[in-house]
This record gives structure tokens, C-alpha cells and sequence, in this order.
């Protein structure tokens, strides 16, 4: 049996979000402030984006003294074509529409 | 500058965001790093509150899973670690998923908690301590003190009935309860006290005798009770002299002819009422009402009762009957001798026809066989042939009747092969052994789980297949000692809820002792080799092998090593 994703609102936020600039690195706190999607609810879906391969991450060393190491995360490439796909179904469902990424 | 609350809100968040990491499960701590390193970045108090608690709802989200995955796991296997993937294959590492261990542990649980469950492991307990009346004093304690407080009278005839401690208390529980309900009289006939254990005395009250027989006078075991009184009274005198000459009837029926006179009138009673019935009616009340599922209470109760003390009585007046028969048939009085042999025998004929419930099943047959062997040659000589035919036909019913009661009417549970018992008693032992083995094995595995395979022992072997088999084992000895207790649970349910017969104390009887006896191969091994000193034979003979063991095994490593 399979991991799959659940593809609700939030999910579909995260997901319009991340690509909005494909290429970048985005930190968990910017994502959550761009979506207004609580970390409770946030981590979950980027945990698992990053079980289904959706989604890479990397630490970064802080620039601050003292500061711990940021966790960083971007789509992959089928990360990015699968993201497309199942917002374009949403779009077409009606049930949702992307408001950072214009897909 | 910022001010305090500010100050305290995100000391509030970091120390929440650093507890979240703390507790969060090894395998995806990551995720928790991560979060906290966000909150150096966060501006103002409840920015920063609103992350953390996000993070502890994380934290429970995340904690549910693990568990919920952990099911699948084995007991004592960290997820994503390298033992997970030798749990299939390796010896040291269980191989059983944690899930499955659980239901089994829960199914056994379940078992246990079922009354029948109980009871046979409480039996099974007090088998091994040969302890029959453990359960029995501590519920006639309870149910003493409820007497006392309720002073209801069946309860308080229960207690002078089943409490065998103190005299007084005992009847003045009996004369409570017989003052509450007059039918209760019959206990009277049922109380003997303990007055001189040494010389075996247990006389009854006189005063409750004089009363029962009020109560019931038609009942010839009222008399026979009268004449006990007597006989006891007399008895006890010849201890206190230091029991110097011979005690027979003829120095009763010389001290006081009262007793003689008792004896004619129990024996021309129109009828015989043993109150057996009215005692297992009393007991099965007291048993419904306060919930005793023990039998051991009933068999005491049988065992206090005073039907071998009265039934000493008919078989001396039996006795005194034959010998003046005899004496008669000497002089020659064919007719005397023919009415005194009869005696015994109408007396027999009604007990049985009247009574079911008569403790010893061979005592008034015997009495007939001895009544028709004196009675035949009288009527022969009498030359009333008819008689004597229909006499020794008689004769003939009661000698098969005998053989069938030798080999039917014994007690069962002596007969039994005693299986039943030693399964009760194994099972009763290996129920908490195993219990204690498997915490032992959970405890074991779960503290060593950050072991490594390379660095796990013999003892990691052991405790894996412990927690792969014990329980499994638990289960069946559970279901095993459910399973064969049921015959017996059925066999007491049976006798308690039909009226009172004269299988009732057998059934009784198969329902309380059977856990209690062991089969005969056991008792002879027991009585042959379960001493002391074979028992350091074998201590000697186990630590030699033990030690021949190591010392080969030892030999057997040196050598690999060397080549």
C-alpha cells in the first residue's frame, strides 16, 4: 500500500505557494505567514510533501551567532508537474483557486 | 526597550518549542529541530506562542502515529532503526508484531477476569497449598460480622452453623435466629460444640435438643438426639474419671435408662428427617445472596453436621437390638428374637424410604444384610416358610445393592484419575509464571532497545523468544483453564440449583474436590521419591550437567578460535 496525499485547501495553499518561485528556498515561518496556515497544521503537509518526494529540504547555517540551523524546502521536479496537475483538477472542479502562482 | 511580557511570551514559546523537540520520537526529530529553528526568526509574543502550541499539536499528531505505527513493530524495536530489518530473520530480535502480542495479552486478560477463571485459579492456588478451607474462613469471617450487624435469621443460622470458633457466639447466633423464625429450629441438630477437641467430644445444646423437640416431635431424629444428649453427658464423665474402665451401652443404659427410652421412642417415630435438605437450602439462600461460588463452604457445613455422631447412636441401639435378639433366640423366645432382629431393620427401611439424604450409603444397607442373615435361620426354625423366602429375596436385593453402591455410590471424586486436578494445578502455576516471564521479556527488550544486533547477548535470544512464544502460551492456559474447569462449574451449578437428592453431595463432592486430588501415578512417585534426599540427587546431578555444559562449551569455542 502506497503513500498518498490528501489534497485539501491547505495543502493546495502550501502547494500555490511553493510555486509561486519554484527555484527559491523557502522557510517554514515564510510559507506560514505568506498561506496564514498555523504551524500545527503546516508541518504535517510538508512532512509528508517530503515522504512522497514532492518536496527537498536542506539546513541552513544561520547567518545570527547563537541562531540554530533553518530547515529549507522547495518542490522537486515531479514534485513540481504532480503540484501543477492536481491544482489545475482543483481549479477545474471549481473547488479552488490559486491565488499566488497563477496555474 | 521590550518590555516583560514581551519578554516572557517568547521565553514561554522557546521553552515550549525546546520541550516539543525533547519529547518528539527519535526517528523524525527533524521535523522538530526544524520548527524551534523558525521561532528565532518570529517576531512578538503571540506570533511566537501561536507557533509553539501549533508545534505541541504537532507533537500529539506525531506521537499518535508513532504509536500507531509502533503496533506493527515487535516489542522493543525502534522504527527505521537497523533492528527492524533483521526482526524477521535474526534470533536476538523479536519477530512478533507488538499488535499481536497485545491481543493475545488481552484475550488471556479477558479470560482471567471471567469468575469461572478466578475461581479455578484461586482453587488451583490453595490445591498447592493443600489449603481446602482457605477461601471458606475468610468468607465465614465476612458473612459472621454481616450476621452480627443485619441480625438477619438465615444469616445468623448460617453463621452458628458454618463458624466453628466459639461456643457461645455460635449459639447465641442459634438462639437469635431460631427467636426471628421458629422454622429455623432444625440447626439445633446441627451444632455441635467444640468442648474437648483431644478426646473428640462435640456434645449438643441441650437446651436447643429440648427445643427442637418441641418443634418437631413426630421426627425419630429429634429422640435419637435426646438420647445423644444423654449418651455425650455420660461419655464425658468417663473422660474426666481418666477413662478407667471399659465405656460400652450397657454402662449408658445402667446410668440412666432415659437413654434406652429415647431410643424405643426414635424408633417407633412416624417418621425420619435428617434437615439435610433444609441445611443445603439454607446454605444455597445464603449462597445466591451473597454471591459464594465456593463449595468449600457446603462440604464444611456437611462436614459440622451431626449425622455421624447420631448415626453412632442407631448403630450402638442396632447393636443392643441384635444382642437381646441373640440372648432371646437362646432361651428359646423365637418370637421376642424375630420382633428385636425386626427392629434395626423397619428402622433402615425408613430412613431410606423416608430420608434421601442419609451421609454414608453403606451403613443402613449393611444393617439390613446383618437384620435378614439373624432374621432367616429364626423364621426357619419358626417354620414360616413364606417369610423366609420373602426374607431372603430381600437378602439378595440388598447384597447387590451393597455391590453396586461399592463400585457407584463412592465418592467420585476419589475415583477420578485425578487429571482434572493436576490440571487445575499446573495451569494455576504456569499462569503467573508466564505473566511474570513476559514482563520480564517486555521490561528486557524495551530497556535494550538501543542495542544493537552485534551487541546483543544470549540473554536478548531468550527474551525475544519469550515475547514470541509466552504469549501465545499464556492464551492456551488460559483457554485450558477455563475449558477444564467448566465440568466442574456445571457439576456445581447442577447441584446447586436442582432440590437436594442424594447425588447432590456427590456432585457437590466432584465439583469441590476433584481440583484438589492428583492422579495415582503422582502419589506414588510423591510418597516414593519427593524427599530430601532425592532431591539433592538431583540438585547434584542438574549443577554437574550445567557445569559439564559450560566447561564443553568453553572447550568447543578455544578450539574454533584456534583455527
Amino acid at each position: 500500500m502506497g503513500l498518498h496525499l490528501r489534497i485539501s485547501a491547505a495543502t493546495l495553499h502550501v502547494l500555490d505557494a511553493l510555486l509561486e518561485h519554484p527555484a527559491e528556498w523557502r522557510h517554514g515561518y515564510s510559507v506560514s505567514k505568506q498561506t496564514e496556515i498555523p504551524s500545527g497544521t503546516l508541518y504535517p503537509i510538508l512532512m509528508r510533501l517530503e515522504k512522497l518526494a514532492w518536496l527537498e529540504t536542506r539546513w541552513e547555517k544561520s547567518e545570527k551567532a547563537g541562531h540554530p540551523p533553518r530547515h529549507l524546502y522547495r518542490l522537486t521536479g515531479p514534485g513540481r508537474a504532480l503540484a501543477v496537475e492536481e491544482m489545475r483538477a482543483a481549479r477545474a472542479k471549481k473547488i479552488w483557486k490559486p491565488i499566488y502562482s497563477g496555474v | 526597550m521590550r518590555s516583560n511580557h514581551v519578554l516572557a511570551g517568547e521565553r514561554l514559546a522557546a521553552w515550549l518549542a525546546r520541550a516539543v523537540v525533547h519529547l518528539w520520537p527519535g526517528e523524525s526529530r527533524h521535523w522538530g529541530l526544524a520548527l524551534e529553528a523558525e521561532l528565532t526568526e518570529i517576531e512578538g509574543p503571540s506570533a511566537s506562542l501561536r507557533w509553539a502550541i501549533g508545534g505541541v499539536m504537532l507533537l500529539t499528531r506525531t506521537w499518535w502515529n508513532h504509536l500507531m505505527r509502533s503496533w506493527l513493530r515487535p516489542a522493543g524495536v525502534p522504527e527505521g532503526g537497523p533492528l527492524a530489518e533483521f526482526a524477521k530473520n535474526a534470533t536476538r530480535v523479536p519477530r512478533t508484531p507488538l499488535f499481536v502480542t497485545a491481543l493475545l495479552l488481552l484475550a488471556s486478560v479477558g479470560l482471567l477476569l471471567t469468575s469461572d477463571s478466578r475461581q479455578a485459579l484461586s482453587t488451583g492456588f490453595h490445591a498447592w497449598r493443600e489449603d481446602e478451607s482457605g477461601q471458606y474462613n475468610k468468607q465465614v469471617l465476612k458473612l459472621r460480622e454481616e450476621a452480627k450487624r443485619t441480625q438477619d435469621p438465615q444469616l445468623l443460622a448460617f453463621s452458628a452453623l458454618a463458624f466453628s470458633g466459639d461456643n457461645n457466639e455460635r449459639l447465641n447466633f442459634a438462639k437469635e435466629a431460631v427467636r426471628r423464625d421458629p422454622s429455623l429450629a432444625w440447626i439445633y441438630s446441627k451444632i455441635r460444640l467444640n468442648e474437648n477437641p483431644c478426646c473428640m467430644l462435640h456434645p449438643l445444646d441441650e437446651q436447643g435438643i429440648v427445643a427442637l423437640q418441641k418443634w418437631d416431635p413426630e421426627n425419630s431424629l429429634t429422640r435419637i438426639l435426646a438420647a445423644d444428649v444423654i449418651f455425650e453427658r455420660i461419655e464425658k464423665a468417663w473422660y474426666d474419671e481418666g477413662m478407667q474402665r471399659t465405656f460400652n451401652v450397657d454402662k449408658v443404659t445402667q446410668q440412666d435408662p432415659n437413654w434406652l427410652a429415647a431410643m424405643n421412642s426414635a424408633f417407633r417415630a412416624p417418621k425420619f428427617d435428617s434437615y439435610q435438605a433444609q441445611e443445603f437450602a439454607l446454605y444455597r439462600d445464603i449462597a445466591y445472596r451473597y454471591d459464594i461460588r465456593g463449595g468449600d463452604l457446603v462440604l464444611r457445613i456437611f462436614w459440622n453436621s451431626g449425622e455421624w455422631q447420631s448415626q453412632r447412636q442407631i448403630s450402638l441401639y442396632n447393636q443392643l437390638l441384635w444382642d437381646n435378639g441373640d440372648a432371646a433366640l437362646a432361651k428359646g423366645k423365637l418370637d421376642d428374637a424375630a420382633a428385636l432382629y425386626r427392629g434395626p431393620l423397619i428402622f433402615a427401611e425408613q430412613v431410606l424410604g423416608q430420608d434421601q439424604t442419609a451421609n454414608d450409603p453403606f451403613e443402613l444397607p449393611f444393617v439390613k444384610r446383618t437384620s435378614y442373615q439373624k432374621l432367616i435361620p429364626v423364621l426357619e426354625k419358626m417354620g414360616r416358610k413364606d417369610e423366609e423366602s420373602l426374607a431372603q429375596f430381600q437378602l439378595q436385593s440388598v447384597e447387590t445393592e451393597l455391590q453396586t453402591a461399592s463400585t457407584a455410590r463412592r465418592w467420585r471424586w476419589l475415583d477420578a484419575d485425578g487429571w482434572t486436578g493436576l490440571a487445575i494445578r499446573s495451569l494455576a502455576l504456569a499462569i503467573p509464571v508466564l505473566g511474570f516471564l513476559i514482563l520480564i521479556c517486555l521490561g528486557f527488550l524495551f530497556l535494550g532497545r538501543s542495542k544493537d544486533l552485534n551487541s546483543r547477548g544470549p540473554s536478548f535470544a531468550f527474551a525475544s523468544w519469550g515475547i514470541d512464544c509466552a504469549p501465545l502460551i499464556l492464551l492456551t492456559a488460559c483457554i485450558g483453564i477455563f475449558a477444564v474447569w467448566q465440568p466442574l462449574a456445571l457439576s456445581y451449578s447442577k447441584a446447586m440449583s436442582s432440590p437436594w437428592n442424594s447425588s447432590t453431595l456427590n456432585d457437590l463432592m466432584d465439583a469441590v474436590l476433584s481440583p484438589y486430588a492428583m492422579p495415582a501415578s503422582y502419589n506414588t512417585f510423591s510418597e516414593n521419591y519427593l524427599n530430601a534426599y532425592h532431591f539433592w540427587v538431583a540438585a547434584v546431578v542438574g549443577l554437574s550437567m550445567i557445569a559439564f555444559y559450560i566447561m564443553l562449551r568453553d572447550i568447543l569455542r578455544r578450539r574454533l578460535k584456534a583455527s
